[in-house]
């Protein structure tokens, strides 16, 4: 199989409400993007965008972000997903010759609208949406599936918020990095019972580019590029009651998927850094169980902090609990695993970071997922 | 890096409101027939590729609700919208995942029911920036009017001239089981009819329908294992341009189309597009718009777009046959539609069309059109592999 390289990549984040328009946020992701990468716009073959239409209250909001983020002339497609899910078509687009150099661009700005309320219209008007089940409702009883069935206290759940927000206040791209205490944790008003606001990922406005290339451009660019090793993307029922909530099926499919490919055998070992969905602190812990970093329910074995604790660092930005962009939030999660293993994570970076894994969902009780596994 | 064909279609019928079936319902029908007809079971599908335009169906995020009926269970999933594109960019990213190697077979679905929405204008009007576009009045039918309008200018061409399009069309449609409106009109009925926006009237307007489709691509060699006339991909390319319609060249010239047609046309090896190409399925809401893609799609010189319709040429027993189905002027699905003109040139490739069938067609075009005119796709089908 040919290969597929990352050759820049940028990030924007502020935890402020933006005074910037949404589409001007891919401008300058893109322009940052194609700077790292040391090509201009005139090189690129297409665009890939990662976005939600009702998060900007608008439908078809690639009309303005497409030719905001430069895609003037030029093909373009808009995956209505996680930005990672873009990602993912845009390897596969290289990967069929179609094109030599793609650029990625996912914004969110979630400050336009309210995304729990918003989360409803994806339900079907007759039998769920009556109820009054939001995405937080969804992602609490997920996360409270899994406490019960391996006995998670709620000082750990506590625990996990402190190391995240360690983190993120290293990751100059978080936007919420206020540091926070077990006890304020465990004080902070309920969001959605039993799980406290800050075990919740906070929304905030964000974008993130990344520019993909075919092996030979890659090479002439004459800089160490990043290979993407492994790709996977899964989708599983829409209805809650259909499944066990306390797993996340979609991303063991993609993660089997992506490893196979990778040819990665014993994922602990192999996988140096993994940037994870954590739409809750708890899903942290489910994703990294269904990706076979950790075994099921052995929490309470990792919670130090990712940079000094043996086996693969877990979400050493912070994750989302550092700020969730709507669905640019994936596509960081791609954009931190290549800065892993450039080496330029920066005060987050984990030593010696050789494979990394970025992976994100989407859905109802996270009923879709992709993983994109990079490296050396 | 593999050839890719298409191995089977399946449509609904397309109605103003299909009030029998829920959502996932229709989805289901479309997918179950497409498989029906290549003879394939889901389990003999990869990966699904799913496409449909926010705003519409009175759900957001349609895609989450209709995987299960799309066989979308523990499978990839990939979600496209790129506005009234949509459909044919569901088509070629499944094309780019099937080429890709990665996958051998892929199921392509688009849906959308318009009927969900009280007044699609309102929600496509939401598109438009708030401040400045979104009180001009403007609508998707202005897309229609401006360059019909610019067009009678530059080219003198007449409402007569335009109404062949309808009749045309609505011609067609009469032939196709699938088609939302099925009836003939004439010149005298077309020039009749209410008038919508200057100078268009209701029969040079598309109807709102609801309906799905779905396209079943397949790697060569399980190609080759289904069927013995598949329809191969010879190649596509999509187009962005500027969404500010001021920006653009002239409203009466379809330049990024034009530029578009020019690519594709290279990629595949197509030099006199009149002559090579057998019959075209175009996304063409309006019949001006008709007339000015196939002046951007080099089927004649620009501003000779009336004489195509006016000497038959475009009609269903002509040299270039162009919506032989009856075209978007008698469907329109939104977010489908564009996956219908894929599904409608590969039955002519396949030379399962049924009675819109075009005599000997090795070649067909198909086109999706999105955004402010801004977006546009392109796909060449054959009957040989490329």
């Amino acid at each position: 199989m040919d290969k597929v390289a990352i050759i820049g990549t940028a990030q924007w984040a502020s935890a402020q409400p933006t005074s910037h328009a949404f589409y001007e946020l891919a401008t300058i992701v893109a322009e940052q993007a194609l700077h790292n990468a040391g090509i201009d716009r005139g090189a690129v073959d297409a665009w890939f965008m990662g976005e939600y239409d009702l998060s900007v209250g608008r439908t078809a909001s690639h009309m303005y972000t497409v030719p905001a983020a430069g895609g003037f002339y030029q093909d373009e497609i808009r995956i209505h997903d996680d930005g990672l899910f873009a990602a993912v078509q845009a390897f596969l687009g290289i990967l069929s010759g179609e094109y030599e150099v793609v650029l990625v661009v996912s914004t969110g700005v979630t400050s336009e609208t309210c995304q729990d309320r918003l989360s409803t219209y994806s339900l079907d008007p007759f039998f769920v949406r009556p109820l009054g089940l939001t995405e937080a409702i969804a992602n609490a009883m997920q996360a409270h599936s899994y406490r019960i069935r391996h006995n998670i206290t709620n000082i750990e759940g506590a625990q996990r918020v402190v190391k995240s927000r360690t983190q993120a206040q290293l990751n100059a791209n978080a936007s919420v990095w206020a540091p926070i205490t077990v006890s304020e944790v465990l004080n902070a008003p309920y969001a959605v019972y039993p799980l406290r606001s800050p075990e919740f990922a906070p929304y905030c406005d964000g974008a993130c580019a990344v520019v993909m290339a075919s092996e030979p451009v890659a090479r002439r660019l004459g800089r160490p590029p990043i290979w993407i090793r492994g790709i996977g993307w899964a989708n599983d029922t829409y209805h809650l009651g259909d499944k066990d909530l306390a797993h996340l099926p979609a991303l063991e499919k993609a993660a089997e998927m992506a490893y196979h490919m990778a040819d990665i055998t014993d994922p602990p070992r192999q996988v140096d850094v993994a940037e994870l969905y954590d739409v809750t602190v708890y899903h942290e812990i489910m994703a990294s169980e269904a990706l076979g970093l950790f075994e099921k329910g052995a929490m309470h074995q990792w919670l130090q902090e990712p940079l000094s604790t043996p086996g693969p660092a877990i979400n050493p930005s912070g994750g989302l609990i550092g700020g969730r962009p709507a669905a640019a939030a994936g596509l960081i999660r791609l954009a931190e695993s290549v800065g892993q293993v450039m080496g330029r994570a920066g005060r987050h970076q984990v030593d010696g970071a050789r494979t990394a894994m970025a992976q994100s969902m989407s859905g109802w009780g996270n009923q879709r997922a992709a993983v994109m596994i990079v490296g050396r | 890096m593999q050839r890719v064909a298409v191995v089977g279609v399946g449509q609904t019928h397309f109605v103003s409101h299909r009030k029998d079936v829920m959502h996932s319902e229709l989805c289901f029908e479309a997918v179950n027939s497409c498989l029906r007809d290549a003879n394939l079971s889901i389990d003999d599908v990869n990966a699904i590729v799913f496409g449909v335009m926010d705003g519409f169906d009175g759900v957001d995020c349609l895609d989450r609700w209709c995987a299960g009926a799309a066989g979308g269970y523990g499978r990839p999933f990939m979600r496209i919208n790129t506005a009234g594109a949509t459909g044919l960019s569901t088509g070629i990213a499944a094309y780019h995942q099937v080429a890709s190697g990665l996958s051998d077979v892929v199921l392509a679905v688009a849906e959308q029911r318009v009927s969900e929405s009280l007044d699609a204008q309102s929600i496509l009007n939401t598109a438009a920036c708030p401040i400045y576009d979104r009180n001009i009045g403007g609508t998707a039918i202005t897309l229609g009017s401006l360059p019909a309008t610019r067009h009678m200018g530059l080219y003198g061409t007449t409402h007569a001239q335009r109404a062949l399009v309808s009749v045309k069309n609505h011609r067609n449609a009469c032939l196709n089981p699938f088609a939302h409106l099925r009836f003939e009109v004439t010149v005298e009925q077309v020039l009749q009819s209410r008038l919508i926006e200057w100078p268009l009237r209701l029969l040079e307007c598309c109807p709102r329908s609801d309906g799905a489709v779905a396209v079943v691509l397949a790697g060569e060699h399980v190609a080759r294992s289904l069927t013995d006339r598949p329809a191969w991909i010879h190649g596509a390319v999509s187009m962005a341009d500027t969404f500010f319609y001021g920006d653009r060249p002239d409203v009466a010239y379809r330049d990024n189309l034009a530029v578009a047609a020019r690519r594709l046309y290279r990629k595949v090896g197509i030099c006199d597009p009149r002559k090579e190409i057998d019959v075209a399925e175009l996304y063409s809401p309006f019949t001006s718009l008709e007339i000015m893609q196939t002046e951007a799609l080099g089927f004649c010189s620009e501003g000779q777009g009336v004489r195509l319709v006016e000497e038959g040429v475009t009609w269903l027993e002509g040299d270039l046959p162009v919506n032989p189905s009856g075209g978007v002027l008698c469907t329109n699905p939104i977010g489908a539609t564009g996956l219908v003109r894929m599904a409608e040139a590969a039955l002519q490739v396949m030379g399962r069309a049924g009675e819109h069938q075009v005599n000997g067609v090795k070649t067909a075009l198909c086109h999706g059109l999105g955004g402010v005119l801004q977006f546009q796709t392109l796909m060449v089908l054959g009957a040989e592999p490329r």
